[in-house]
């Protein structure tokens, strides 16, 4: 079966023509291009939460003790906030509140609140300035009680100049609210 | 049968552009990828070159060739320097290639590349082609064929060894190196294949 090695020249020219055996144009410019892709890919780290999160499991796998006192911990905040926030809604201090900030009761107000985030110039100049989140002061106590006098002054506006083509806008600065007894 | 002037560009790489590439192996452990992209583009063609010669097929050699250098930035860390960067990376490929043939041992096919045009005027290849053997009637796609399925049927180990040896003209001494074993069982492997290749090729070799 086997030939003797006289061929073996002959076979060391034949695997020459290995060496003219060439990819396809182009191919050696576009590899390093795609190994860097794939190595972006695949070797980039994870998303700070999601490593937390995942290293998190991984030490509940590992630490069931740490797993039951997160648990227990957690339950323990529920149930202690549980009635708190049930008594707030009846102290029949006006609307709810998120955080001190107060909450738009009509749709009127919600509209303003968004025109006011898209474009605030907008809201300066057309919005009320009952409407305006910021200076809301919630009612006094005993406003529509007998004998309450609600003293007003009048809102106080100055002058701007002109201002992307708006002549004679004007321009809410302050406004001043006082209550009397 | 590797000739002194393969030996010597062999020899010279390694010795040369040592300073710079190790340079490049620290900047590039350290996360920089254009330097692992210059080490990419320094031995792309020779680690494809291998992965090609040992599958016998352009889109698994591709395939491998994007995984030995992603494997290899992952495993930069562990990258210790006691053999070159390339040594170091031929063995991945060698290992891939390996792990692949032997999964796919029963399903291969050839995707062969396309020959450059510089081999019709290679003398050698002109001087077989001359001579009065079946190799006149045959074309050299035809060749290029016959070439290729006579080493797909070769064991790894022979097919390796023929391919680092007497296509990639790497020394004995680099191949052992590369391959683990001594140099004498490198011989014999190499002696061995180019048997098994006389007798798979023994028209166009009479």
């Amino acid at each position: 079966m086997l030939q003797p090695p006289d061929h073996e020249d002959r076979l060391r020219r034949l695997l020459s023509l290995k060496r003219y055996e060439c990819p396809p144009p182009g191919f050696f410019e576009q590899l390093p291009r795609q190994i860097r892709l794939r190595i972006e890919r695949e070797c980039r780290p994870r998303p700070s939460l999601t490593a937390w999160w995942r290293r998190l499991c991984l030490e509940w796998d590992l630490k069931p003790a740490l797993a039951g006192a997160a648990l227990i911990a957690a339950g323990g905040v529920y149930f202690f906030t549980l009635p708190s926030a049930e008594q707030s809604p009846s102290n029949g201090a006006g609307p709810a509140t998120l955080a001190g900030s107060v909450l738009p009761s009509t749709k009127a107000e919600v509209g303003a609140g968004l025109l006011a985030e898209a474009n605030p110039y907008v809201a300066d100049t057309n919005a009320s300035p009952s409407l305006r989140a910021r200076g809301y002061q919630p009612p006094p106590a005993g406003l529509f009680q007998p004998g309450f006098r609600l003293q007003i002054d009048r809102a106080a506006y100055e002058s701007v100049p002109a201002f992307s083509g708006l002549s004679n806008a004007a321009r809410v600065t302050t406004l001043h609210r006082q209550t009397a007894p | 049968m590797t000739t002194k002037l393969q030996e010597d560009q062999v020899r010279s790489h390694r010795a040369g552009g040592g300073e710079e590439e190790r340079a490049l192996v620290d900047s590039a452990r350290r996360g920089n990828l254009e330097a692992y992209d210059a080490l990419v583009r320094r031995h792309q063609e020779r680690i494809y070159a291998t992965l090609y010669h040992m599958t016998s097929n352009h889109e698994d050699a591709a395939d491998l060739t994007q995984e030995t250098f992603v494997k290899g930035y992952r495993a930069l860390k562990t990258f210790k320097g006691d053999s070159s960067f390339f040594t170091w990376l031929y063995r991945i490929a060698v290992n891939k290639a390996i792990n692949l043939l032997k999964r796919r041992r029963n399903r291969h096919h050839l995707s062969l590349n396309d020959l450059d045009h510089h081999a019709e005027q290679d003398p050698e290849l002109v001087e077989l082609l001359s001579e009065q053997t079946p190799f006149r009637e045959a074309g050299l796609s035809e060749l290029q064929t016959r070439l290729n399925e006579a080493l797909q049927k070769l064991s790894e180990e022979h097919r390796m060894v023929v391919t680092l040896h007497d296509i990639q003209g790497l020394p004995h001494e680099e191949i052992a190196r590369l391959t683990g074993c001594n140099v004498g069982t490198v011989r014999s492997r190499l002696f061995y294949a180019r048997q098994q290749l006389q007798a798979h090729l023994a028209d166009y070799l009479k």
